[in-house]
């Protein structure tokens, strides 16, 4: 399966960086990366490569994430902040500024409808209208629309919260 | 007359949509056009502020080659764990439920209550105090005929 190995090379990072921003937790971005790579596997066995990976890949990850959101909404709300994720060791104070901001993000990402969400962490990624309108499903010619929206909502909720 | 900015025009510029000419049209035009700069400056600034604030929930690691059991096989194995949790707790209730009973029924029939005393003309309808931890009570009356106040104690005693 050379193929996949290539696949889970080029896009795991990127992956677990869009998962990550939905949760703010490690523990459910691994589980969800991996069961989409899982997923992708077993696609490759059975039907061979597919057309578009990137797309699918995302279209799996947000898929399952909205899900996951949806069957755990209290976590998500309440977790952030509290188990922030630090490699290195910055200053309480640091790590204290650091969840604070992340938590009001999270908090605002939260008041947003879930399509506007989506939106707001595929061009996140740098998708382009044409890639976020494969993944969602929404159609490409009102992507620009609902983005734009998406942004202006967020922007002021973003200026009420700070 | 005052020219209104295509918002939706500019956010797709600044987002870099569009092909080609379209997009050589838009930029000629801003050139020439202060309304449509200060919309984009606004876009762009708005752009800018978004982008810090959503930065913030970047990971600052991400794990590499990271295999977990799946998920859905975690899932299996605790719907596999649950009956017989489920068994174990019905057991644990019956044990706390039947040694409870057991006990009650020992103490009703090992303990009486037992009442010392020889005055019969005694009126007994009187205060009763008591004092269970003492294993003891106290009946507090006033013989027939007289003012004084006079104490029986019963004491809790195993047969």
């Amino acid at each position: 399966m050379e193929s996949f190995d290539a696949v889970y090379k080029q896009h795991y990072q990127d992956l677990y960086r869009y998962v990550y921003r939905y949760f703010h937790r490690r523990e459910p971005c691994e589980d969800i990366v991996q069961e989409t790579f899982l997923r992708l596997y077993k696609q490759h066995q059975k039907k061979g490569c597919i057309e578009y990976e990137k797309a699918w890949l995302y279209k799996v990850a947000t898929n399952l994430s909205l899900s996951k959101l949806q069957r755990s909404k209290k976590w998500t709300l309440i977790q952030p902040g509290l188990t922030y994720d630090t490699p290195s060791v910055p200053s309480p104070d640091e790590i204290f500024e650091k969840a604070e901001s992340s938590r009001r993000v999270f908090k605002v990402l939260a008041k947003l409808k879930k399509r506007d969400r989506v939106l707001l962490m595929l061009y996140q990624e740098k998708m382009t209208y044409k890639e976020m309108s494969e993944i969602t499903g929404i159609k490409s010619t009102s992507v620009g629309k609902l983005l734009s929206r998406a942004f202006e909502q967020c922007a002021r909720l973003l200026e009420e919260a700070s | 007359m005052k020219h209104t900015p295509d918002k939706q025009d500019l956010f797709d510029y600044m987002m870099g949509e569009g092909d080609n000419k379209s997009r050589h049209t838009i930029f000629k035009h801003i050139e020439n056009c202060s309304a449509c700069q200060q919309q984009l400056e606004l876009l762009n600034r708005q752009k800018k502020n978004i982008d810090a604030d959503l930065s913030m929930l970047n990971p600052s690691s991400i794990p590499y080659n990271v295999w977990k059991k799946p998920e859905s096989v975690r899932t299996r194995l605790n719907w596999m764990k649950m009956p017989a949790f489920a068994v174990s707790f019905a057991s644990l209730c019956l044990i706390a439920i039947l040694t409870n009973k057991l006990t009650l029924q020992c103490q009703s029939e090992n303990s009486s209550l037992i009442v010392q005393h020889d005055k019969n003309d005694a009126d007994l309808a009187g205060d009763i105090l008591s004092d269970w931890h003492e294993k003891r009570i106290t009946v507090k009356f006033v013989p027939a005929g007289t003012q004084e106040v006079q104490y029986i104690r019963a004491s809790l005693a195993s047969n």
